[in-house]
């Protein structure tokens, strides 16, 4: 074997380790199989946009999810608010794209309960801690605007995902659950939609961004922003979305406030 | 007609070949039986067990979600006619009926005779089973399996055989 075939072959793996797969991480809000059949469509769109592999990942639960994302292990994340701006202090990741609607917390509840939302004695469920329309700004609203800590009430139960809240809330297993619109539109189970009210939205903030992490090239990153700024209606219209637009990070300056002041989040 | 010694020897060899293919079958039917019954016994204890084990977690957290994917997951093997998880309190948090199979009332009927395990019209079987997580009870899960279709191939198979047999005697007879 002569110097140039040996030169060619170490080339030849170098260039292979490079080009690795693109990880896409998606927060769990769903359950898997549902993530699954709204986000595989998205990442083979990508793949074909950017001419490089694109593999759509998630995890168990948010909190497993956080964990990957603090610990810098997608690509780039579709995230909550909250987590990004605690991403982008950790790893760095940069928010780029988000949908053009914003976001707001609503408070579900089964449409047989006379109960008050305000009420101390309340069972809350919701899908993780931070999980930020869901749980952190109803929490915030229900402390501001009405004086109740469900923190020290210790009434909150977590289940994982906005999917099993509406599911819990219509079978009885709490009184008021915390959810977004996006994913209350999206119940398609209508023995669960058709028990289910809404009694209240909390206030509008910047909606899940699509963040990318600090150490992608920035070719790569922006044809994915590219691609996703023109992403086809049909892949958009399983995940309640309509349009996306370009993001830039001061528009979360609102949500690491708000996660300061619920001791969330160090200043 | 059977005064010769060759009718007599004819008919002994036809009584013997007769007793002997009945000990046959009744043998080999009564294996074919205690093997297939032994077999859907194993299959649904396997699955039984997976399913358990798919739905502990999410138990402990009420991750409903979850959990009804699993059972419908579940509720796809074939012989599975009914599902149904309870918590620690008795209370349902998830279900599956097969449609025109059984009405929840009298599943929940059966749940109350608070039986591990019984047939029920040489059809179905009724199975439940405890939920517990580092030796405490979280739930129990109860299930209803058909064994009708089970029932039915080993009666095709008893008519194949005796049909089978039959044949045998006759075609030895007319031989002898």
């Amino acid at each position: 074997m002569n110097f140039l075939h040996k030169i060619s072959i170490v080339l030849y793996l170098s260039i292979g380790l490079l080009q690795s797969d693109v990880i896409m991480g998606v927060v769990p809000q769903q359950s898997p199989t549902k993530l699954l059949q709204t986000w595989r469509p998205i990442a083979e769109y990508l793949s074909e946009k950017i001419g490089e592999k694109v593999v759509f990942k998630t995890e168990k639960s948010i909190p497993e999810f956080e964990s990957v994302l603090y610990s810098g292990g997608y690509d780039f994340a579709y995230m909550n608010p909250y987590h990004y701006v605690v991403a982008h202090k950790k790893q760095k990741y940069m928010a780029y794209v988000r949908a053009k609607k914003n976001i707001k917390g609503l408070v579900a509840a089964n449409k047989k309960s006379k109960m008050n939302f305000t009420d101390a004695n309340a069972q809350y469920v919701f899908p993780s801690p931070n999980a930020f329309a869901a749980t952190l700004l109803i929490k915030y609203d229900l402390l501001q605007k009405y004086g109740v800590s469900l923190e020290t009430l210790s009434k909150a139960r977590y289940v994982n995902s906005h999917d099993s809240v509406y599911k819990g809330i219509a079978r009885g297993f709490g009184d008021f659950g915390g959810g977004i619109e996006r994913t209350y539109k999206a119940i398609q189970d209508e023995s669960v939609k058709s028990q289910l009210k809404i009694l209240y939205h909390t206030s509008e903030y910047p909606s899940h961004p699509f963040a990318f992490k600090s150490t992608m090239r920035g070719d790569k990153r922006q044809a994915i922003v590219d691609a996703l700024l023109s992403i086809p209606d049909p892949l958009l219209a399983p995940l309640k979305m309509k349009k996306l637009k370009l993001v830039n990070n001061e528009e979360y300056d609102v949500v690491k406030d708000l996660a300061i002041k619920l001791q969330v989040m160090e200043k | 007609m059977f005064n010769s010694l060759k009718s007599k020897f004819v008919l002994s060899f036809l009584v013997l070949e007769v007793i002997i293919l009945s000990l046959i079958i009744g043998l080999n039917f009564n294996s074919l039986r205690s093997a297939s019954k032994n077999l859907i016994e194993e299959k649904n204890e396997t699955s039984t067990h997976l399913l358990i084990q798919i739905i502990k977690s999410p138990m402990i957290v009420y991750d409903l979600a979850t959990i009804d994917e699993a059972v419908k997951n579940f509720s796809t093997l074939k012989g599975v006619v009914a599902v149904m998880v309870k918590d620690s309190r008795g209370v349902e948090i998830s279900s599956y009926l097969k449609p025109n199979s059984v009405q929840a009332r009298d599943f929940n009927k059966l749940i109350k005779q608070k039986l591990n395990r019984f047939e029920i019209d040489k059809k179905y079987v009724f199975q439940s089973e405890t939920i517990s997580l580092a030796s405490q009870k979280i739930g129990d899960i109860y299930f209803i399996y058909t064994i009708d279709q089970a029932n039915k191939t080993i009666e095709y198979n008893k008519n194949l055989t005796l049909a089978l047999a039959l044949a045998s005697i006759i075609i030895g007879f007319l031989i002898s």
